[in-house]
């Protein structure tokens, strides 16, 4: 074995090796503190601070919030779900109807050139975020409702560039082949297209998933209602006044003589924004080093 | 030159009027539908919305309805001018600070990834640095808030161990240039050092080998192959950053300031300011025309970088 490496090209350097391992490590230790954190009665935290590792390990802070904030943050995690899945399935249906037009020649689809040029141009240019929300929140009705979380998102050039660059690498013959066998252009489209442009399609979904969990800018423009708390929302609102939203309640009487969990409970609920994420860890290596496709954002 | 047309092109058949082809093909037409109604509704009617920088806002009147009041909101917007400089300032230097670092960061990252012989080492080195890519600003902004706590934060404890004065980290402007641009990069050099590793895999390998028979090290091998093969890969994607160098994450800002009224002189940002001008004091006419800054502002840079770009070579620029 050794000599085999010793014969191929660029070993690793030591220094390469040392400044990766301590990248990794800081990138996973912040990870590490809040689960921790999350983990450790908040007595502790109060007298000693922050560790990297539970010092006095214990889910009281878990109990607390299941126990007393248990229905806020079920109905935030449920809403975000909703929002998540309804998201992207907008968002990727628009995408990917709309790179399939704009692949066609101009001879079939003349204003092909045309709406590329008005996607783009859109993400050189915007009206800023006034009249986009003026907008939405009083011409469109996207305000206080699940609508809003969503629908402002639907057209994404970046996605749907690279989607047109999996359509547009289809060979001519394929389709064709499929005219002459009499297929209509909606057949062609679900039965050899999307198929055949399945991986990036898949990308553009994670991605959007990606986006709707994460997103925080349309619940703080359009969101006023702390009905409609996503999750991300909720541990904002945790963030900026957690002791609002855990004392002025009456709390069952379990939990009457421990202290506020104040710091843990911002820990634990960023645990809980976290894992449902972690689910997608499997596939993002595969597919997301396709987001970037520089080539498709020149065409 | 003009091109002449071959054979085949001359058989082409003759143009449908719009009618016939619209009945022809329809579905192209029902399909492009649903992104052309989103771009109106989100991208261009706002675009037209700019006029509202122009009209004294009110609620009955909307968007292309109230008063008209010519440049009265500018005059506003000039007398706080200092306001928006402060928040153009921040704006570039964080994006500036980011973008520079990130990139030198993930270019060097992808490099290491490429040397390394252990795949499984390579594939759990991946796997690690992609996982901040996977947080939202807020919970960023929940680390954060374990970090530079006053009284149980990682740094303070570390700094009076070591015989130091705790910082008063959420009163000291001063620190957040730093600490803003050290999250941003530390959230994204991860995704793109490995975009950067996937270009250079497709590097052939022979330039490699022959400069290794020819005695050149792995830093000569970096900085006089990998870089400029890479060149056009990173002059695209920095110029894709610098494009929208005026724009900020509202997100990030909220989650690791909240806004913090104390820290508003390095950490305020365009859009933040934006934000607050809107909503914290209603302030419309003074939004709109912050608004409206930005949105040309930065049409401008792109231009202008896009340019440059294309007078250092055509390949590098976007269009």
């Amino acid at each position: 074995m050794r000599k085999i490496h010793h014969k191929k090209l660029h070993r690793e350097s030591k220094m390469g090796v040392f400044v990766l391992v301590v990248l990794s490590i800081l990138c996973i230790l912040p990870l590490m503190m809040v689960v921790s954190a999350s983990l450790t009665d908040e007595r502790y935290i109060q007298e000693h601070g922050y560790s990297l590792l539970p010092m006095e390990p214990s889910l009281n802070t878990y109990r607390f919030l299941i126990a007393n904030r248990g229905k806020m943050i079920l109905r935030a995690m449920l809403l975000t779900v909703g929002v998540v899945v309804l998201g992207t399935i907008y968002s990727v249906t628009i995408v990917t109807c709309f790179a399939y037009s704009v692949t066609q020649k101009k001879e079939v689809f003349r204003f092909t050139r045309a709406l590329s040029f008005m996607a783009w141009f859109a993400t050189i240019f915007s009206g800023g975020v006034l009249p986009w929300y003026i907008l939405c929140t009083q011409n469109y009705g996207l305000r206080n409702n699940i609508w809003a979380l969503f629908i402002p998102y639907g057209m994404n050039a970046f996605n749907m560039f690279i989607i047109r660059g999996d359509f547009r690498r289809i060979p001519e013959e394929m389709f064709e082949s499929a005219k002459l066998d009499g297929a209509s252009h909606g057949q062609i489209f679900t039965r050899i297209a999307i198929p055949l442009a399945r991986s990036s399609i898949t990308t553009v979904a994670l991605f959007e998933i990606l986006t709707f969990w994460n997103d925080f800018y349309l619940p703080q423009w359009l969101i006023t209602d702390s009905d409609y708390n996503t999750i991300q929302k909720l541990l904002y609102g945790m963030l900026s006044n957690v002791t609002a939203l855990l004392k002025n309640s009456e709390l069952s009487s379990v939990f009457a003589h421990m202290t506020l969990p104040t710091e843990t409970a911002k820990m634990a609920v960023a645990v809980m924004a976290i894992l449902p994420m972690m689910l997608l860890y499997p596939f993002a290596l595969r597919y997301f080093v396709k987001g970037i496709n520089v080539g498709g954002i020149k065409g | 030159m003009g091109k002449r047309k071959n054979a085949a092109s001359a058989y082409k058949p003759k143009r449908l009027s719009f009618r016939q082809e619209l009945r022809k093909n329809y579905f192209f037409y029902l399909l492009a539908i649903p992104g052309v109604v989103a771009l109106l509704m989100f991208s261009y009617i706002p675009m037209a919305g700019i006029y509202v920088a122009f009209e004294n806002y009110n609620y009955q009147g909307g968007l292309f309805g109230s008063e008209f009041v010519g440049l009265a909101n500018f005059e506003f917007f000039f007398r706080n001018i200092n306001n928006a400089l402060r928040a153009t300032r921040n704006t570039i230097v964080i994006n500036l600070g980011a973008i520079l670092i990130g990139k030198a960061l993930q270019v060097t990252v992808a490099i290491f990834l490429g040397d390394i012989l252990h795949n499984r080492f390579r594939k759990a080195t991946q796997t690690l640095i992609l996982f901040p890519y996977f947080l939202s600003w807020i919970v960023v902004g929940v680390v954060s808030d374990a970090l530079f706590s006053e009284r149980s934060g990682i740094f303070n404890q570390l700094i009076t161990a070591l015989g130091g004065e705790a910082v008063h980290w959420s009163s000291e402007p001063q620190y957040w240039w730093a600490i803003i641009i050290f999250a941003t990069v530390w959230k994204g050099f991860g995704y793109g050092s490995i975009i950067y590793y996937a270009t250079l895999t497709g590097f052939s390998q022979e330039i490699y080998e022959a400069a290794e028979i020819d005695g050149a090290g792995r830093f000569k091998r970096a900085t006089t192959i990998t870089l400029p093969l890479l060149k056009p890969t990173i002059a695209v994607l920095l110029l894709l950053d610098i494009g929208g160098i005026l724009k900020g994450s509202l997100d990030q800002i909220m989650g690791m300031t909240k806004l913090n009224p104390l820290l508003l002189e390095t950490t305020d940002t365009i859009t933040t300011f934006v934000y607050r001008t809107t909503t914290q004091n209603g302030q419309f006419g003074m939004a709109s025309a912050v608004s409206l800054y930005q949105s040309l502002f930065g049409f401008v840079l792109v231009l202008a970088a896009n340019l440059i770009a294309k007078k250092i070579d055509p390949e590098y620029a976007l269009f």
